[in-house]
């Protein structure tokens, strides 16, 4: 051979070598790429609470703690926190008991207990409250995933911690910080869709490497059986006690911000080399207390429904009313009924609930008058007592009604006067109605109480608390046609109280 | 032409936009508010036990959601309508003269706007002499009306109250004393009838308490079930018929289920003010599925007058 072809072969070997070998390479790398949609959802994303212990005595309900070291104050811990008391190494709750927070006095130090402390507390110590949460990450392959390739998760651990105590960790920095394992096994971290989830690990399931403290925790499915082709969407659930969300960072953070960590997904092939990754991130964020205090309260509306064709307790064409007013105007024929309502409602929270009682001040007299007693008492329908001239409370019928019982109103001519009736709108707090016992308008007198030493009746009326409930109020009227002329009036009093 | 297609689109929209504000204006204004004596009142009850010549501050916070209104408060004594917890005022002079150096608050008419509110300071000072024992009042705001519309007419004035129970006592442990006076369910029911109870409690002592207490029904075979009573406020030389509590929810005291069978045994027993020795009553209950029988029997009796018939 000639030194020329020697050198060209030379030549030529090492080229088709150095193409070989970069190509196996750079095609490799140029195929990676990011999965797309990858994220990572935490059902719920409360930061864990750690703070460090400064006293609490075995016997007392009250805990203290201090905010050196950076931890938190108890901005944070909310009534109803479950807290676990660790000693320096976090090895467990002091006397594995868990306490309930009562309530958080002002100061941002104190904590108080729902029950009292069973064990001394170590001020070297910690308070946790812990908050775990399940996960679900989703993501789409670009690039299939070989038999013999594997999915890796990679979930950042807190350094130097026991990552699988089942208590928060946190440190000086989000670098260094990280969730903890809990007790989580295989079981718990599968793959529930994509690519036939049985070919991923064994039956789905991962193998945890726990991380060690100067390693994260890392999940990893091997695929067997068949390839997982790109393009496919994949997702891993972790459940059961679910990973236990890190405490704020002890340097830097602000309450109320979020602490963000990235959650490594990788596919590789069967020579680990990574085909397709994504850094999907998670922002654990400490929770907001929204709290309210409502006031057992009663709440009273009068109101006037419009006038007119209108339909109340059966009967139509009404008088417009207002809220404080029954203005029955100008009669225009006697022996005809006129009618007016008004919508009561009732608002309590008291436990007890309520009543409306319904009286007037006198029945109707001419320009003011007083009409003394219960009926009149000459053989006319309107004169009382001393020759007074009053617009009466009427009978009804001749079984008479009065304010405390009630029967059918129907004929004007024969019974004139005024009475009411009710019907309900919202809720039956009303005790009897227009149209009960089969009656057309089934009515009573309001209660005399001052010139007729009647008894205030009740109208509404709950022994529960109710929420707008409402009825009407229909007020009807007839005179005779031998009713004097003149000005009537009275005062009807709606009194509501809440039950004793 | 492109200028004069502008001008229209914007005097289009001006029009939209004055369209919007006067619809709204009309249809969505709170007109329907403003026609209504709309008041609250917190607290609606206030328990109180006191020292005859010490003096208690309770503040009343009447909320106006409606018209304006101009309010007056009052304050009559009270005594109990009936058995549910409702009260009767008693507004006769005589009666609200006797206890007028009970209360200091200021009577002078007060006006109240839309969504405004008034504290009402209400002192209660018992004379050193009064004697020891409860006394019922409520304080009453009530609307004060235009007077004279000059036409016929009813008016109409709202008012709101709050309960205000005082005990009386020099040393802060008035006399508690409770008896059942009836506690009651059928003695034999049907299957699916239910078992409904009635508990009447009475106040034989000289203070008001709520029992504190349920119902427990012990089923023959084994199940047991608990009803709460409700703690509600019995007042001294009255009764009071006792309802179930469930949560926050007031209910009827009947044993939940559909078909109840065998003997029950219910057991009423309660403490005044959830202290002291409980007191207690039991009754006895049956259940049998007699409409079941009874639809058997009927079966029965048609079937063999139809084979009767056929045969």
């Amino acid at each position: 051979m000639h030194k020329r072809e020697l050198m060209l072969f030379v030549l030529v070997f090492i080229f088709i070598a150095t193409f070989a070998t970069l190509s196996a390479r750079l095609t490799r790398k140029a195929n990676a790429s990011s999965l797309t949609g990858a994220s990572v959802t935490l059902a719920n994303s409360r930061m864990s609470y750690k703070a460090a212990v400064s006293a609490g005595s075995s016997g007392s309900s009250v805990v203290t703690i201090t905010t050196g070291g950076g931890y938190e104050n108890t901005n944070h811990l909310f009534p109803g926190d479950v807290l676990c008391f660790t000693d320096a190494g976090q090895n467990g709750c002091i006397g594995n008991t868990t306490y309930t927070v009562a309530g958080i006095p002002a100061g941002g130090v104190t904590i108080t207990l729902t029950s009292p402390l069973a064990n001394n507390l170590d001020t070297s110590g910690y308070a946790v409250a812990t908050q775990s949460s399940g996960w679900t990450l989703a993501f789409t392959t670009v690039a299939q995933v070989p038999i013999g390739g594997s999915l890796v998760i990679t979930v950042p651990m807190a350094d130097s911690a026991k990552g699988a105590n089942a208590i928060p960790d946190t440190t000086g920095s989000l670098s260094t910080s990280g969730f903890d394992l809990s007790t989580l096994g295989p079981s718990n971290i599968i793959v529930s869709a994509g690519c036939t989830p049985t070919s991923w690990g064994t039956s789905d399931m991962a193998t945890i490497a726990t991380g060690s403290g100067t390693t994260d925790h890392v999940f990893t499915w091997a695929r067997a059986g068949s390839i997982c082709a790109g393009s496919t969407a994949i997702t891993v659930l972790i459940g059961g006690p679910g990973m236990v969300n890190p405490a704020p960072i002890t340097s830097g953070h602000t309450q109320g911000t979020a602490d963000v960590y990235g959650i490594t997904i990788q596919t590789k092939d069967g020579g680990s080399n990574v085909i397709d990754s994504s850094v999907p991130r998670v922002a654990p964020v400490e929770a907001v207390l929204i709290s309210a205090t409502v006031d057992e309260t009663l709440s009273f509306v009068v109101g006037s429904p419009p006038g007119g064709a209108q339909t109340y307790c059966g009967a139509q064409t009404y008088i417009a009313t207002t809220a404080t007013s029954v203005p029955w105007g100008h009669f225009v024929a006697a022996n005809t009924f006129y009618y007016a309502a008004q919508t009561l409602t009732v608002s309590t929270n008291a436990i007890s609930g309520y009543s409306v009682t319904i009286e007037e001040s006198d029945q109707m007299g001419k320009n003011g008058n007083t009409c003394t007693g219960t009926a009149p008492s000459g053989t006319d329908d309107y004169t009382f007592t001393s020759g007074k001239i009053c617009i009466r409370d009427t009978v009804c019928t001749a079984s008479v009604c009065s304010e405390s019982i009630a029967y059918d109103w129907v004929t004007a001519a024969s019974f004139p006067g005024l009475g009411y009736s009710l019907a309900s709108i919202s809720g039956t707090d009303a005790p009897f109605f227009y149209n009960e016992k089969n009656r057309t308008w089934s009515a009573k007198q309001l209660a005399d109480k001052t010139q007729g030493g009647e008894t205030a009746n009740i109208i509404m009326s709950n022994s529960g608390p109710v929420s707008a409930n409402s009825i009407y109020v229909c007020y009807k009227i007839t005179i005779p046609g031998n009713q004097p002329s003149g000005y009537y009036y009275n005062i009807a009093k709606y009194t509501a109280t809440a039950t004793f | 032409m492109v200028k004069n297609s502008k001008f229209k689109t914007k005097i289009a929209g001006v029009y939209i936009v004055f369209a919007y504000l006067l619809i709204r204006s009309f249809v969505y204004s709170g007109s329907a508010r403003a026609q209504e004596v709309s008041l609250s009142i917190a607290p609606p009850i206030t328990e109180l036990t006191i020292q005859p010549g010490r003096a208690f501050s309770q503040t009343f916070t009447l909320k106006n959601d409606g018209i304006p209104v101009t309010v007056v408060a009052k304050i009559f004594p009270f005594v109990p309508l009936d058995r549910q917890g409702h009260a009767e005022l008693i507004e006769d002079a005589a009666s609200v003269g006797a206890f007028t150096g009970w209360f200091t608050f200021d009577p002078t008419p007060v006006s109240i706007g839309t969504t405004g509110s008034h504290n009402f300071i209400v002192k209660i000072t018992p004379p050193p002499r009064a004697e020891e024992k409860d006394y019922y009042f409520t304080f009453i705001a009530e609307v004060q009306n235009d007077n004279n519309l000059g036409v016929n007419n009813s008016q109409a004035q709202a008012r709101i109250g709050a309960n205000i129970l005082i005990s009386t006592s020099k040393d802060g442990n008035p006399g508690k004393k409770a008896s059942i006076i009836e506690f009651s369910a059928a003695k034999i029911i049907d299957s699916f009838s239910g078992l409904t109870y009635k508990v009447l409690i009475g106040n034989s002592g000289a203070s008001f308490f709520k029992p504190v207490g349920k119902i427990t029904i012990d089923q023959i075979f084994g199940s047991t079930t608990v009803l709460n009573l409700t703690p509600l406020n019995i007042l001294v030389g009255g009764s009071r018929q006792i309802s179930c509590v469930q949560g926050e929810e007031i209910i009827s005291c009947k044993l939940p289920g559909k078909f109840l069978i065998g003997i029950y045994r219910s057991n009423l027993s309660f403490t005044i003010d959830g202290s002291g020795a409980s007191i207690e009553k039991q009754i006895y209950t049956i259940a049998f599925p007699f409409s079941i029988v009874l639809g058997l029997i009927t079966i029965f009796v048609i079937y063999r007058m139809i084979r009767k018939l056929t045969s």
